[in-house]
């Protein structure tokens, strides 16, 4: 077995999820039956071979630094929920 | 114990671009919340980065002046973690492969000069900056406003190797950081409002060892005082801890100027895993030789090249060159005023001093002053023609920076050019001697010391007037 | 049924120019089939009835002033629910983005406003566009038109069943694994996944930023080329779009001669039906004097690895955003920061989403990166390295689209088997090579698809060939649902 429960909870956290115990065995099922079968890559020599982080070659590509303004600001804050003082609202950060 | 004190200093630059790293948006300080942002630096759906090229070039600036390597190679990649001033729930920066590796700077600390290495130098974005409210500490804030206008404002992390091993060298080799990369014009050095600030990685390890000790991260350094101070109280902790064998935990610790301590930030929901990665939103940076060469070409001169050329050709001494070039705006000013012919000895005594005593006093830069090196020089050049002394120059000096008015007008109005007709002080120094029959006594019995006295009443009674030079040589005449 | 349902792109367009149909008319028409069976079909998640008529009057304005009409202006188009569209709500079919209403365009979006092409509405498509068969919207399932008891395939499900029930002449998708082509297949028409950076990502709602590409659906090879030759061009917006491309794919080449390689790796595991139809058509397709010989890529065997490793590394990262701070769904429940992102991803994304998520955090965490992501990284390496042989011998490789035909809602619960569903259409995302698939016949009277790779930027080519073949093949597109 590759993925166990305390993996998942672990990732879980990482990625601000929360599940429940059934949610959680599902999940470790699933991930471990993947996992199970991308082992076949370890067997692919790639000594030596470059990793490509993208699908094409390009290089280079860079904005003027010059200022454009935004004009729809507030388009942006009628999608938020909550808003205070022109700002994003959040819940109190730290619990005691 | 003896123990050896090891820090290394994390300095995150604000790079001067106009707009921000990876959007268009104004890159500039405000205090209106969300009023520099658009879709792309507040992580809206669908948006994508464009790297801005300024601050790659800034930050092979930067780079070049630190003697690093410049990385052919480079990328970005995305740091991910979750916080309510991350829009886009990573941040995008440099890990593996950053623009500049393996530099160094030197410090003199006492008059030991060493060498500091640098590990790197990355570009990044900033994040935004949240307001707690109810409170301004975050622990009793009832609920937090998330402003983005720093979000995606670029910034350059300038990374030491351990090698700094006092507070002193800490503050040494910030500061000089801060005044090479005010020289390149790439920072504006600011640390009140953030264009500039300090980690500092600290550890101790008793004398001799080679081991590195455990070592914690010490933030909020908003200062050249704070860094000091920072770093003893946090090595005071460390060495109290381990002398009553205990042991350092490896954590970041947040700095209180107003308590003078640092104080843990963990915290049990932080699970640390960045799990950088390249942006697949943003293509490879490949520099090439000629563009290492374009910018090498246009770095401007360095503080240690200007000091030297300061020695060489102005004769200045060490000491001298060392403070007039601290600051480039001084440095600037010092070598305009020169060259419109003032002696620059006098010059750096004149700025260092008056000048910068009467800024620092009324809380001002040069650049908001009405001075200029012309008028400067023209004040000099009074003083060295015997128009007036010294002493009246530094009374007329404040009215010349407020109000920009030529030295010799200020003289001319107010007729404080310096009387050395002999007739004049005869008559002066004649009645000096009347009324002051004691004092000629002492001198005449031998105390030279009280002669001071008598040159400074004539002075006195012709208004500071008098050519000090002059009343000096009538006076022993007249005694004689 | 209203025979302008039937027309192709091109042919509304040239009766646009005859005088012999009005915009507004044609419109109407797309919209009253999209709205009557829509209930049915669920492939619109939004209908933009009212603006769509505008974007018609004004098409219809220029038509009586006998001015001249872009590519396509005033044919009616459906748009992917992953790409910006301002002022409508866009949502990737999530929980998470419900309400959302973008204040910009997408890219691809601006250029079909700038040609006057009325968009009749969003379509359907698998959350976040993870998923093979459109059973993963938010929204419920949208159903296949050949039999409604079968998937459309997915993750453009919905735009695919738009055209292939004729609610749309054309639509938009977006292709990550086989988000085009595998629905394409399935609903019987044409789905195109372009060069990656021949269309711009910007206003894409991004599932994995180094696959995603958009492309077009349609029911021939001619407008899916002309549909291209509007979306394409280089972008400044989008760091990785492409600099140099030629972007009138109209004008297609007779190829004098055709040489086309058959990877035998995505022959292997086909059932006799299956394997009986694409021998029919190889065989139709050499006595027509097209060299076709067998080919390896023993790459692509590593392809579903690979990819379920990238793409959910990147996705993982390109989902951290939906935090419920900014916009799109928050628990208002929550009292602390914490909580309020953990639930509010919780309850907004759905199982597939957060399934991807939680690969994707592993393979890029410590410890795991280099065994999964870097590893994947370099056999996506090897992958490019074996196409770029390939297409020194061969100017296509072809096979099926997807290994089966369209298959029952439900059938497939479990995720792995899902995946392997994208065999064939994933290594073109990995190498970003272009890839077509077009309907080629039938296995027990349900579509499939002939699926087409070309070389890098060679998207013309690969257009040209297709048309070779398609007139070659003569597919007949009705399927069962035009009579409703």
């Amino acid at each position: 077995m590759t993925i166990n429960k305390k993996t998942v909870e672990h990732l879980a956290k990482l990625s601000r999820l929360r599940f429940n115990d059934n949610e959680l065995l599902a999940f470790t099922k699933s991930l471990d039956d993947i996992f199970e079968y991308a082992k076949s890559l370890q067997q692919v020599n790639t000594e030596g071979i470059e990793p490509s982080a993208h699908a094409i070659p390009l290089q280079n590509v860079f904005k003027k630094d010059e200022i454009i303004t935004y004009k729809n600001i507030d388009k942006l804050f009628e999608n938020a929920p909550d808003v205070e003082n022109h700002s994003f609202k959040v819940p109190r950060i730290l619990t005691n | 114990m003896n123990w050896e004190i090891v820090i290394g200093l994390e300095i995150h630059a604000q790079m001067s671009s106009k707009s921000k790293l990876t959007c268009h948006c104004d890159a500039s300080f405000t205090n209106e919340p969300n009023t520099h942002i658009c879709p792309v630096c507040t992580g809206q759906p669908g948006m994508l980065p464009v790297v801005n090229k300024q601050v790659v070039e800034s930050a092979m600036m930067i780079g070049l002046a630190t003697k690093c390597q410049i990385r052919r190679h480079n990328e970005f990649a995305r740091k991910n973690y979750f916080y309510p001033d991350l829009p886009k729930g990573y941040q995008i920066s440099q890990y593996d492969k950053p623009i500049c590796e393996k530099g160094e700077l030197e410090v003199e600390v006492n008059g030991i000069k060493r060498t500091i290495g640098i590990t790197r130098v990355h570009m990044e974005e900033d994040a935004g900056k949240l307001v707690h409210a109810g409170s301004d500490n975050i622990k009793d804030a009832s609920y937090s406003l998330s402003d983005l206008n720093r979000s995606s404002v670029p910034l350059c992390e300038i990374v030491s190797e351990p090698d700094i091993r006092s507070a002193e060298e800490a503050v040494a080799y910030a500061q000089k950081i801060r005044q090479i990369v005010r020289y390149l014009g790439v920072c504006d050095g600011n640390m009140e409002e953030g264009s500039l600030r300090c980690d500092a990685n600290i550890s101790i390890r008793p004398k001799g060892q080679e081991k590195l000790g455990t070592k914690t991260e010490v933030k909020n350094l908003n200062s050249f005082k704070s860094i000091e101070k920072a770093i003893n109280i946090e090595v005071e902790r460390q060495i109290d801890i381990l002398e009553e064998g205990g042991e350092i935990v490896q954590e970041t610790r947040h700095y209180n100027e107003s308590t003078n301590s640092t104080k843990s930030m963990r915290s049990k929901e932080d699970a640390h895993d960045y799990r950088y990665f390249p942006d697949p939103d943003l293509v490879p940076i490949l520099i090439s030789d000629e563009w290492i060469l374009k910018v090498q070409g246009s770095l401007p001169e360095l503080p240690e090249e200007r000091k030297n050329r300061y020695i060489n050709s102005f004769s200045l001494s060490g000491y001298d060159a060392e403070v007039i070039t601290a600051e480039k705006e001084t440095a600037d000013f010092f070598e305009t005023t020169v060259s419109c012919g003032s002696k620059p000895k006098e010059t750096v005594n004149w700025i260092m001093s008056e000048i910068l005593g009467y800024l620092n006093q009324k809380g001002l830069t040069l650049s908001q002053t009405k001075l200029t090196p012309k008028l400067l020089a023209e004040l000099l050049l009074l003083i060295d023609k015997n128009t007036i002394s010294g002493k009246i120059a530094k009374t007329i000096l404040p009215e010349i920076i407020e109000t920009g008015e030529k030295a010799e007008n200020i003289v001319k109005n107010k007729g404080l050019a310096q009387v050395s007709d002999e007739g004049e002080l005869k008559i002066i120094i004649q009645s000096v001697i009347a009324e002051n029959a004691k004092v000629v006594e002492d001198i005449k019995s031998g105390n030279p010391k009280a002669m001071g006295f008598l040159v400074g009443q004539v002075m006195k009674r012709s208004g500071g007037k008098a050519n000090p030079g002059k009343v000096n040589e009538l006076l022993i005449l007249a005694l004689e | 049924m209203n025979d302008i349902l039937k027309l192709t792109a091109i042919e509304i367009s040239e009766k646009y120019k005859k005088k012999e149909l009005s915009c507004t008319e044609v419109t109407k028409a797309f919209l009253a089939r999209t709205i009557n069976t829509n209930k049915d079909l669920n492939s619109f998640v939004a209908i933009c009835e009212e603006t769509a008529l505008t974007t018609a009057k004004t098409v219809d304005e220029k038509i009586a002033r006998s001015q001249e009409l872009k590519l396509l202006e005033g044919v009616p188009i459906a748009i992917k629910d992953n790409m910006c569209t301002s002022g409508v709500r866009t949502t990737c079919c999530s929980k998470i983005l419900h309400n959302f209403i973008p204040s910009y365009d997408a890219t691809v979006i601006e250029k079909i406003k700038n040609n006057n092409m009325p968009i009749l509405g969003k379509t359907n498509m698998d959350e976040f566009a993870m998923g093979s068969s459109t059973e993963t919207s938010f929204f419920g399932s949208t159903k296949n038109p050949w039999d409604t008891k079968t998937v459309p395939g997915g993750s453009s499900g919905g735009s695919a069943v738009a055209v292939s029930a004729l609610q749309a002449p054309l639509a938009l998708g977006s292709d990550t694994g086989g988000s085009i082509r595998q629905p394409a297949s399935f609903c019987g028409i044409v789905g195109m996944k372009p060069t990656y950076g021949v269309v711009s990502r910007y206003g894409l709602i991004a599932f994995a930023s180094s696959l995603d590409q958009i492309g077009p659906f349609s029911k021939n090879i001619d407008d899916s080329a002309a549909l291209l030759s509007v979306i394409s061009g280089h972008d400044s917006k989008d760091s990785t779009s492409q600099t140099q491309i030629d972007t009138n794919y109209t004008k297609l080449d007779s190829l004098k001669e055709i040489k086309i390689g058959l990877p035998k790796e995505f022959f292997a595991n086909l059932d006799s039906k299956t394997k009986e139809l694409y021998q029919n058509i190889t065989n139709k397709l050499s006595n027509e004097g097209i060299i076709l010989e067998e080919t390896e890529l023993p790459s692509l065997e590593q392809g579903i690895s690979t990819y379920y490793i990238i793409a959910p590394a990147e996705a993982s990262s390109n989902l951290a955003r939906f935090d419920g701070v900014r916009y799109g769904y928050r628990n208002e429940q929550a009292k602390s920061l914490v909580d309020m992102m953990e639930l509010s991803r919780s309850e907004g994304f759905g199982a597939e989403v957060k399934r991807r998520i939680l690969i994707g955090t592993y393979v890029l965490s410590s410890g795991y990166y280099d065994a999964y992501y870097k590893k994947a990284q370099q056999v996506r390496t090897i992958m490019k390295n074996d196409f770029q042989k390939a297409f020194n011998n061969y100017d296509v490789l072809i096979s099926p689209t997807t290994p089966t035909p369209p298959f029952a809602f439900g059938s497939k619960s479990n995720p792995l088997e899902m995946y392997m569903n994208d065999i064939m259409t994933i290594p073109a995302n990995l190498a970003g090579i272009p890839a077509l698939s077009m309907p080629c016949g039938t296995v027990n009277d349900l579509p499939m698809g002939l699926h087409l790779m070309g070389n890098l930027l060679e998207d013309k080519k690969l257009f040209s060939i297709a048309k070779r073949i398609e007139t070659i093949l003569g597919f007949n597109l009705q399927n069962p649902y035009w009579e409703k």
